[in-house]
């Protein structure tokens, strides 16, 4: 993930792990699923799925317009 | 004693990035900076011949490279490699840690590289190939040569032992066993008293260092980013057969998704050693979310790239990872993508 800022491509991290990202030094942190689908809800009906897929998906893209100095972990609950 | 000398496409002198397919020759007496270490050997060593390869050809044609360069090794009548200097030159030092493992492992001949201590290839090879310190930039090209020279004297004059060169060397990380008086119980305790109390304390065992990087900023301006995504998930296609490790991998393979507007179970696997893979190997997406991208694509502000980018990141050694980022990172930046969204386990 590093060597993508190094690179000068903003990157977000999708993980269930959120402090292990932190303390490796990623800079733009959202809080996944879960370890085994950090991007999926496999307990819930696939409807209910998929918005949780496309909220994500939007927190991440958001992540990459927002300015951060440092590790920064963001969640679902967090947004407005 | 006659000194075979590895060096990449940029320091032999044939081009820089663009010349980095340059696939494995030897040449005949020294090049580029082999010219100042043959006159500091100063007579107990020369430099009978340069080895050089493009650092892209060496990454992308791993075996094919290896059994040229042995071939090359074994017709040049060398009796010593010297790799480098590669300072901080990822791929390169990689390239010099492989040379000289196969000059030993192969062909039993004494073989040492140059290198910073922060290159990515030095975790890799320093326990087999003993490994010379030197700065992280080419400005250090001056040093690092008289050290080089330096060395190879110490080594010669101690009749094939490197203690003597010791100073000049990385840790080789071998581990030796020793018994202590005390048990390690004992030993953490006191350690940690000693915390408390405010007495100076050392760690026995020194974590790894992680970097710390200034973030990229997407450009308020770009309407209409070009992204990728990314995964240590291990997205392969159904079968692997490419065979990406499942741990401790080396690799990264992207994947064209132009045409999808999901991944199909029926067509991608997931095969990350460390976690259960059954939820995402039933929806892929759950690991690599590309049919919410296509969802959101056309009215989300971004398009997507081409490929998704995938490898394991289970037991990833850091250097690996490293490598693996970097080249990710290098591939994105030729195909023009702006950001990423990556997913782990």
């Amino acid at each position: 993930m590093n060597q993508f800022d190094k690179a000068g491509i903003p990157s977000v991290l999708v993980t269930a792990i959120p402090s292990l990202a932190e303390s490796l030094g990623v800079n733009r942190i959202v809080e996944g699923g879960a370890v085994t689908h950090p991007m999926g809800a496999p307990d819930v009906p696939s409807i209910e799925e998929q918005a949780y897929r496309a909220q994500l998906f939007e927190l991440a893209l958001s992540t990459l317009k927002t300015s951060v100095s440092g590790p920064t972990v963001f969640t679902l609950d967090q947004t407005a | 004693m006659k000194v075979v000398h590895y060096l990449n496409q940029f320091f032999a002198g044939i081009g820089g990035e663009e010349a980095a397919d340059h696939p494995p020759e030897y040449r005949e007496g020294p090049l580029g900076p082999g010219v100042r270490l043959d006159e500091l050997f100063g007579g107990s060593a020369q430099v009978v011949g340069t080895l050089l390869a493009g650092d892209n050809y060496f990454s992308m044609n791993h075996a094919a490279a290896m059994e040229v360069i042995e071939g090359l090794l074994r017709a040049s009548g060398g009796e010593f490699l010297i790799a480098g200097p590669a300072f901080n030159a990822g791929r390169y030092g990689l390239a010099c840690g492989e040379v000289c493992s196969l000059a030993v492992d192969r062909l039993g001949m004494p073989a040492f590289i140059a290198m910073s201590e922060n290159n990515p290839a030095v975790e890799l090879h320093r326990a087999k190939v003993p490994i010379l310190r030197t700065s992280e930039s080419t400005s250090g090209m001056g040093q690092a040569l008289e050290d080089m020279a330096a060395g190879t004297r110490a080594y010669l004059g101690s009749d094939g032992d490197w203690s003597d060169a010791s100073p000049l060397l990385i840790s080789r990380g071998i581990r030796l066993n020793e018994v202590s008086p005390s048990r390690g119980s004992t030993r953490a305790i006191d350690l940690l008293l000693s915390k408390i109390e405010g007495r100076p304390y050392s760690t026995e065992w020194p974590l790894p260092e992680y970097d710390i990087v200034q973030p990229s900023d997407l450009e308020a301006t770009n309407s209409q980013p070009l992204l990728a995504l990314v995964t240590e998930g291990g997205l392969v296609p159904t079968g692997n057969p490419e065979r990406l490790n499942s741990g401790r991998a080396d690799r990264w393979f992207r994947y064209p998704v132009q045409s999808m507007d999901r991944l199909l179970s029926e067509e991608f696997d997931i095969i990350h050693g460390g976690i259960d893979t059954t939820p995402s190997n039933e929806n892929p997406n759950r690991m690599v979310p590309l049919d919410t991208a296509r969802e959101l694509e056309p009215n989300g502000g971004f398009s997507l790239h081409e490929h998704v980018y995938s490898t394991t990141g289970n037991q990833g050694s850091m250097p690996a990872m490293r490598k693996i980022g970097d080249e990710i990172a290098a591939e994105l930046h030729n195909e023009g993508v702006h950001a990423v969204i990556a997913t782990s386990t």
